[in-house]
């Protein structure tokens, strides 16, 4: 009996050492994002004052009125910046769900070849492919045009190989008793598959509005003008000239461009864990 | 320069007179016409507010044509600028008119991306406001290939009230040597009482640009003189290397120069109290209300500073010359050019532009830009300056970190430099 309370107490402390070790690396991970909030709201000389002090002295929103004022046209790169990342993660959530299926459940010749062409996709950089797009678009007139760069995104490799793991781990019984009833494969794709998907499926969501929020290097090649550009560009404008800009006004731009991704992280991280999890790719 | 006969300047002078006449603009295009150019610019706010005030100008000229506008904040330096160009051009996407600096000229003149321009800068004589030397610069093989926007020669920046506040004189008519700057950048270093730096005397600077006053200031440079070589061999440079590394690890006056953002904001928040720049931080500093001056880099041969300066181009292949002529010349005329000079965007290349009682009234000692200019030597850029910019700088930061000693880090980037010359000449 009383080894068992000994055992019990040894087990509570543990419990209670991982969660305070857990809550001083969310802590850490936290960190940068809450100096980024706090330096948004200083002035320049108080955002760089020696020893630095975490909290702002008063809240002083005169950084996000540069940001509006500025010659950048914030709000109209913000708008391209959403409609980018809302196309490219509807148009994967649609392409990448139904290529899956197909690796997933449909027998043809060459699948797995054709699997395997897909995964050698995703070792490719995209500094190798964007020159042939570049000169591909320039040839149709899409360089300079928010869409284009969405329309790059609209299927992905890891997207497919994302939610063909999701699917290989369902069980096909319910699949092959519809077959047998006489449905057709878009039928039970739509029907039985999908609504089993949720979870991948918001996982997808989170990890390409995510990944296409954050596109940089792309966006610079293809995006020139100012009020065509995202919000990474806008960033490298607003540092300014050789680097000349003020780094608290740039703060504060990030600030409000990273909301979205953190809102929506916070709503649905349970889904995103969930996904990943169940797709097998944590093995 | 090209020079004109007196049969070739008679006829131009002709031409001009029938142009003129006939109602054309100085640049010959018709003014109802229907085109749209495109504009690749650089720059800040005050170079796309001045290049947005020019095409409204243009415009009341030439109503019918679009200007389609993109600017580049030259973010990651000159090299991608480059790179994004080049691309440009292969993909059969270039602009008609570029603005760009000297860092790319030979880059870009090299691979013979450009229209000469000698018989548009005869054609009009307000190009004589110009300082002769900044077309000579902007010239390939004799033929000028840049009309100049304005210059950016490297200062040393400082802040009037910690120069007080330590009880430092400010340098006498912005003259100093090494020795005296360096005594300066002590005394302007403050420390808490647990013995961390809450003020910086000086900024070592982390750019390839910033770094160069250094060099020529102990009659030195990276390059040899025609930019074809190597000089990092040279035991100045080695000699100016580790005068910048005690500053920052025997004296302690400034952080360890990273491949991060550069300290402008720190200057700005009075966090440093000295750093190299161009013209351009004039418009921080005035938003900041930095009590600012500025200095001739501090000298131990000669007061050489360095001059980087920017100039337009057009493109040889572009469909619409004459109007692409004429919008280079709203972007070149005085009333740009004292936009940009007055809201820092550099140094005006019109020395009218330049002597206006707004430009020289910030920073103090502002005539000291003009002044310099005899005393300037251009930004070391080759045609392979890319490499070259990368090369450097990556061996250069190692060396201020320590991670590698000077003597290996100049031999380390004599090699990589020799072999993309080699590269450059296959």
């Amino acid at each position: 009996m009383n080894s068992m309370m000994q055992t019990r107490a040894a087990k509570r402390w543990i419990d209670w050492a991982i969660i305070a070790s857990m809550v001083l690396l969310a802590f850490f991970m936290l960190l940068p994002f809450l100096w980024l909030f706090s330096m948004s709201f200083r002035s320049v000389a108080d955002a760089y004052k020696m020893p630095p002090s975490f909290l702002p002295p008063s809240l002083d929103f005169s950084n996000y009125w540069a940001v509006m004022t500025s010659k950048v046209p914030f709000l109209k790169i913000y708008a391209n910046s959403v409609m980018i990342a809302l196309i490219v993660t509807v148009g994967q959530m649609i392409t990448c769900t139904l290529a899956a299926f197909a690796f997933a459940r449909l027998q043809f010749r060459g699948r797995n070849a054709l699997f395997f062409a897909l995964l050698v996709g995703l070792m490719f950089p995209a500094q190798v492919t964007i020159l042939p797009i570049y000169l591909g678009y320039a040839r149709i007139g899409l360089i300079n045009k928010p869409i284009g760069l969405a329309l790059m995104y609209l299927t992905s490799s890891f997207g497919v190989f994302l939610m063909r793991q999701f699917m290989i781990s369902q069980p096909k019984a319910l699949e092959e008793a519809a077959l047998m009833d006489g449905a057709g494969y878009l039928k039970i794709f739509w029907r039985i598959s999908l609504p089993q998907l949720r979870p991948a499926l918001s996982a997808l969501g989170i990890i390409t509005f995510t990944q296409t929020w954050n596109y940089y290097f792309q966006a610079k090649v293809l995006l020139g003008k100012q009020d065509q550009m995202t919000l990474p560009l806008a960033m490298d404008v607003l540092r300014g000239y050789m680097g000349a800009g003020n780094l608290a006004v740039v703060m504060a731009a990030m600030s409000m461009s990273i909301l979205p991704v953190v809102l929506l992280f916070l709503i649905a991280q349970k889904f995103v864990i969930e996904g990943i999890t169940m797709s097998g790719i944590k093995n | 320069m090209h020079m004109l006969s007196r049969r070739s300047l008679l006829l131009s002078t002709a031409a001009v007179a029938v142009g003129a006449s006939l109602g054309f603009g100085p640049a010959f295009a018709q003014s109802d016409v229907t085109a749209t150019l495109k504009l690749q610019g650089f720059g800040g706010d005050a170079e796309l507010s001045a290049i947005t005030n020019a095409i409204a100008r243009f415009n009341k000229k030439y109503p019918n044509v679009t200007v389609e506008l993109e600017m580049d904040a030259i973010a990651n330096g000159w090299g991608d600028y480059v790179t994004k160009v080049l691309g440009q051009f292969n993909a059969g996407a270039a602009a008609d008119v570029y603005g760009t600096a000297i860092e790319t000229f030979q880059a870009f003149s090299s691979r013979n991306l450009w229209m000469g321009l000698d018989d548009f800068v005869q054609a009009n004589s307000g190009f004589s406001d110009f300082a002769p030397s900044l077309f000579k610069q902007g010239s390939y093989n004799g033929v000028i290939h840049y009309i100049p926007i304005g210059w950016n020669n490297i200062m040393i920046n400082y802040n009037r009230d910690l120069f007080d506040k330590a009880g430092v004189a400010y340098p006498a008519d912005g003259k100093w040597t090494w020795d005296e700057f360096r005594k300066v950048a002590k005394a302007l270093t403050v420390k808490d009482a647990s013995g961390t730096v809450v003020q910086f005397g000086y900024e070592v600077p982390n750019q390839n640009f910033f770094v160069q006053p250094w060099f020529f200031s102990n009659g030195t440079a990276i390059l040899n003189d025609d930019w074809s070589a190597s000089n990092m061999l040279d035991p100045k440079v080695s000699e100016t290397l580790q005068f910048l590394y005690d500053l920052i690890h025997v004296d302690g006056v400034s952080p360890i120069p990273g491949s991060g953002a550069p300290m402008d904001s720190q200057f700005f928040a009075g966090q440093v109290a000295m750093i190299s720049r161009g013209h351009w931080i004039v418009q921080g500093a005035k938003n900041n209300k930095v009590n600012m001056d500025i200095a001739i880099p501090p000298s131990k041969e000669s007061d050489t500073t360095v001059i980087g300066f920017g100039g337009y181009a057009i493109n040889k292949n572009t469909a619409n010359a004459d109007l692409a002529k004429a919008l280079v010349l709203e972007l070149t005329s005085e009333e740009t050019q004292k936009e940009e000079g007055e809201k820092g965007g550099g140094v005006p290349g019109r020395k009218s532009a330049a002597s206006t009682e707004a430009f020289l009234s910030f920073p103090p000692s502002a005539a000291l830009y003009y002044q310099t200019l005899p005393h300037t030597k251009a930004v070391p850029s080759p045609a392979n300056f890319q490499e070259v910019e990368k090369i450097f700088i990556r061996h250069y930061t190692a060396m201020m970190a320590g991670e590698i000693s000077i003597a290996d880090g100049v031999k380390a980037a004599d090699a990589e430099l020799a072999a993309s010359f080699a590269r450059l000449k296959q």
